[in-house]
């Protein structure tokens, strides 16, 4: 679905974005869609694709004066020299969340698709996107179509509010009869405390090498990427979605807690003193938190809610753990120079 | 559902307005209901302080607590909360005193960090991202009036002499190069009084310098608040001064092999003398700038000069021989000696002229230094042809008996020139895989652009200058670059200005610090970068520890050495909280230590 003028200003009027961040900029709706497609093969043979329902081909035309100064970025290889023809050559994109992550279909029509394929030329799909507009790190993600391959680039280090989407983001790419397909999942989980569940706005953009074009400004212009408008989730599917949150936190703590106690509790490698100390006190107030919440099948909103302070530590209990000894540390660094 | 106050807190913040509350809730607060109140927070984080945002990171406290080697700086942490308008606050550190002495006040440095506006990816990246503007936190000033910010207007003013110049202007509206060199902007050399706002906090960067005489032991002192002429409070500062001084950093890989730190673009006589500067005025600024890159660990600085593109050789042969004077009085290592040496036709006719050319750089080099091993380089980030042309021309470099680095990628400097190249400087992010073809032929290899410079946030060169690229087994670091400069010859059409992030192009200005006419203004990304290398001397530390304990033969020593060493390899590198890591790498030392006395 192209998105028109009327659907920019309801977008801009639903989120909390500034009006400015909207004008002339693409907007694109993601949908809530609890039986999302998942994979290329499903997402080609969806209904969505099938009738066009939610595309979005607003691509133009790389700069190519931008494209030729990319030469000098040490860190990423683009073939941004091979300029066939834009005919015959759409790109498009379709989006959809549900309470399980976000989900991304890009269709890059190829018309020599068996020549490239033959001759192991490769296309590249360079994707940006940050979850926020304002104070917020920013992804890239260079996905090579044929081989499959994807390169990550973490701009952020990683630390209690960011982690690198290497480990979560679930990518497939495979030719197909009309081109090359992309399927891209990004899990909640790695995103936990981003969640766009207010009718939020994403920047993002994905540009295309071979022949280059773009979705919204050039690459690390964030300033100039389109915009993606996530549908406000129903309360039900609100519960949902931050129920998952709740169970993926509590049993990363459990399995982080583990792993920390056997190491510091450890009568060789660890340390008695912090274990007795410091760790074991929290591990096992933030277990007798998580039991008394009950099973996690039977989680509620009133479960969520009783959750929401710990969500943090849970999640990133191995961060937890070294705040905790580094304070352990630092007062046995002074400790007898009271 | 997730408020909105409540996606502040996860996001690490959590807004002013609730500080007020947070403070009554803490009946025993140091600060009570007095005019300001200070949080300790974690000086080296990843986290963006900013004015109208308290991060959950901080801690309401009275102390702050410094654990540092001999000969060590160190930096601690905090911000200062006021809960009214306050027109003057003065900050006074004492001396420090303990069993084993006394540190005197000039050892304790206060600078505020300025937040202003930069590019929309200024925090993460050094791509160019001019069409947004953010407030980040990043200079580290004495004084703060240095940078005017307009928040209403999104706008930077500089004061130059006594007027603020607009630096954040569109490239459409650049007039002229701005001459960091002679134009008078000028820092305060102590910490000058603050104006504070209620509602907006301002952070406090405290760099701690442990003499290297300093006993081991704890020194104790404090840090006066005094507002509008009243003191309103007063922190503790605490030092436990460590009982070993930091080693210079050797490889993760061998203990015996130099750790190189190096950066691109830290010579200045190239562009002084285009710009017609003095030369007693560029060897002052020049000492300056040598100065501050070794007390951030920048200990094999590069020789700038080169005697390619010279009209008059004698000239160049004595500019460069005075340059490597300069870098050894500084204090440099100059062995090995890197050096910008060009080992490329430089449009030269023939062979001949190039080899009189290297004749007479190795010559220069070899005879200020003393030894042969030397690395020149060769073309930046060649391609192909450049690659193939540089190889042919390395033969008699190496037949001279001196050595190329050069900037490297993958799947062309190895595989078409691996034989000849000496000192591989590899671009991206650092893994063990790209280092491991160049040792396969006994090669360094460094990286650079694994982020270049130009992020702000000084998580990312603790890490990326340090255990990362370290425990990845790199042989150095040689990142691009100390500032943007202006350049030699282009500066005229370019029109750029050091202090401007909104010129639009690719790439932000690439800067740990802003070059004045009297040195350079610091940031907490430079502050990253020296804790990066303290971390490696750490680990340096570590291992020698476990080498000596491992040879004493004793079990207990040896196996306190080898479990440090198992938590040393174990350490994820890549995602461990650093600051933890310190503290833990601190309590291995000291562990073999006194496995060794006993």
């Amino acid at each position: 679905m192209r998105i028109s003028t009327a659907m920019l200003l309801v977008a801009a009027a639903v989120g909390s974005v500034n009006a400015d961040e909207v004008q002339d900029r693409k907007v694109y709706e993601c949908r809530y869609m609890e039986n999302a497609p998942y994979g290329v093969t499903a997402w080609a043979e969806s209904e969505m694709v099938k009738t066009g329902t939610g595309k979005e081909s607003r691509f133009v035309p790389y700069n190519s004066e931008a494209a030729k100064g990319l030469i000098l970025d040490a860190t990423a290889l683009r073939d941004v020299s091979s300029a066939p023809e834009l005919k015959g050559r759409e790109t498009s994109f379709y989006m959809v969340y549900n309470s399980r992550g976000w989900y991304i279909y890009i269709d890059c029509r190829e018309p020599q698709i068996q020549t490239y394929v033959d001759e192991r030329k490769d296309i590249a799909l360079e994707i940006f996107f940050s979850p926020g507009l304002e104070r917020v790190s920013y992804y890239q993600m260079i996905v090579n179509q044929l081989a499959s391959r994807v390169s990550h680039y973490d701009w952020g280090m990683p630390h209690r509010h960011y982690r690198s989407l290497k480990e979560h983001v679930r990518i497939e790419s495979l030719p197909i009869t009309t081109g090359f397909a992309t399927f891209l999942f990004i899990p909640w989980e790695c995103l936990y405390d981003r969640l766009p569940l207010d009718g939020d706005h994403w920047r993002f953009s994905l540009m295309r090498w071979g022949p280059s074009m773009t979705w919204g400004g050039k690459v690390h212009d964030t300033g100039n990427f389109g915009l993606i408008h996530f549908q406000p989730p129903s309360p039900s599917q609100r519960v949902e979605i931050e129920k998952r949150i709740l169970r993926a936190a509590w049993f990363e703590f459990r399995a982080t807690a583990t792993a920390a106690a056997n190491f510091w509790s450890d009568e060789e490698l660890g340390d008695l003193d912090f274990y007795d100390g410091a760790l074991k006190p929290l591990i096992d107030q933030y277990t007798a938190l998580g039991e008394s919440l009950g099973e996690p099948d039977g989680w509620d909103a009133e479960t969520v809610k009783k959750g929401r302070p710990v969500l943090g530590d849970w999640m990133e209990f191995r961060y937890k753990v070294a705040e905790l000894r580094t304070e352990f540390l630092m007062n046995k660094r002074f400790a007898d120079s009271k | 559902m997730i408020t909105k106050s409540a996606s502040l807190r996860l996001l690490g913040v959590c807004v002013l307005s609730n500080i007020a509350s947070s403070l009554n809730a803490a009946p025993h607060a140091p600060w009570g209901q007095g005019p300001v109140a200070c949080y300790e927070v974690p000086a080296l984080s990843s986290v963006v302080r900013l004015p109208d945002a308290l991060p959950t990171d901080a801690r309401l406290s009275s102390r702050l607590r410094v654990v540092a080697a001999q000969g060590e700086f160190e930096p601690v942490s905090f911000l200062v909360v006021p809960q009214t308008d306050i027109g003057r606050l003065v900050l006074k550190a004492s001396p420090l005193s303990g069993t084993g002495g006394s540190i005197t006040a000039d050892h304790v440095d206060i600078k505020v960090v300025k937040c202003w506006y930069q590019g929309g990816t200024a925090w993460y990246s050094y791509f160019g991202d001019s069409n947004r503007r953010e407030l980040v936190p990043e200079l580290l000033l004495h004084d703060e009036t240095l940078v005017r910010v307009d928040r209403a207007k999104k706008e930077n003013y500089l004061r130059v002499g006594g007027e603020y110049t607009w630096v954040s202007y569109p490239r459409d509206q650049a007039t002229e190069a701005f001459n960091y060199l002679t134009e008078p902007v000028v820092d305060s050399t102590t910490l000058q009084p603050l104006s504070l706002k209620k509602g907006e906090n301002k952070q406090l960067w405290v760099t701690v310098k442990v003499p290297k005489t300093a006993d081991a032991g704890v020194y104790r002192g404090n840090i006066e608040l005094i507002a509008d002429g009243k003191n309103v409070g007063t922190l503790e500062l605490a030092v436990r001064v460590l009982p070993f001084e930091l080693p210079m950093p050797k490889t993760y890989y061998n203990l015996d092999l130099e750790y190189l730190v190096t950066l691109y673009g830290t010579g200045i006589y190239e562009i002084c003398d285009r710009l017609g500067i003095a030369p007693e005025v560029a060897d002052r600024q020049q000492r300056a700038i040598y100065k501050d890159l070794l007390e951030h660990n920048v200990f094999n600085c590069r020789a700038d000069l080169q005697l390619s593109h010279q009209p008059d050789r004698a000239q160049a042969i004595a500019a460069l021989r005075h340059e490597l004077r300069m870098m050894k009085e500084a204090g440099f290592v100059m062995k090995p000696l890197l050096s910008r040496g060009w080992a490329y036709p430089a449009g030269e006719k023939d062979l001949d002229e190039y080899k009189a050319r290297i004749d007479d750089l190795v010559e220069t080099l070899a005879s200020e230094v003393g030894h042969h091993d030397i690395y020149i380089t060769s073309w930046d980030e060649a391609g192909v042809d450049r690659v193939k042309i540089m190889r042919e021309r390395a033969e008699y470099t190496t037949a001279k008996g001196i050595k190329l680095w050069v900037t490297t990628h993958p799947g062309r400097h190895f595989d078409l020139a691996g034989y000849c190249i000496d000192y591989a400087n590899h671009g991206g992010w650092p893994k063990r895989e790209n280092v491991a073809t160049w040792h396969a032929l006994g090669a360094k290899v460094a990286s650079y652009a694994g982020p270049h410079t130009g992020p702000e946030n000084p998580d990312i060169f603790r890490r990326m200058e340090g255990l990362a690229r370290y425990k990845a087994y790199y042989d150095g670091s040689f990142n691009y670059i100390y500032y943007s400069g202006l350049h030699p010859t282009l500066y005229k059409q370019q029109k750029a200005n050091v202090w401007n992030d909104f010129m639009g192009g690719a790439f932000r200005p690439m800067n740990l610090v802003y070059p004045t006419s009297s040195g350079v203004i610091d940031t907490i990304a430079w502050e990253g970068f020296r804790e990066g290398i303290d971390d490696v001397r750490y680990a340096t530390k570590l291992k020698q520890e476990a080498a000596k304990a491992i040879s004493t033969g004793k079990v207990e020593a040896v196996y306190t050495a080898k479990k440090a060493l198992m938590w040393l390899e174990l350490l994820d590198e890549t995602t461990a909280d650093l600051n933890a890591a310190r503290m833990e790498m601190i309590e291995h030392i000291l562990k073999i230590q006194t496995a060794m006395e006993d």
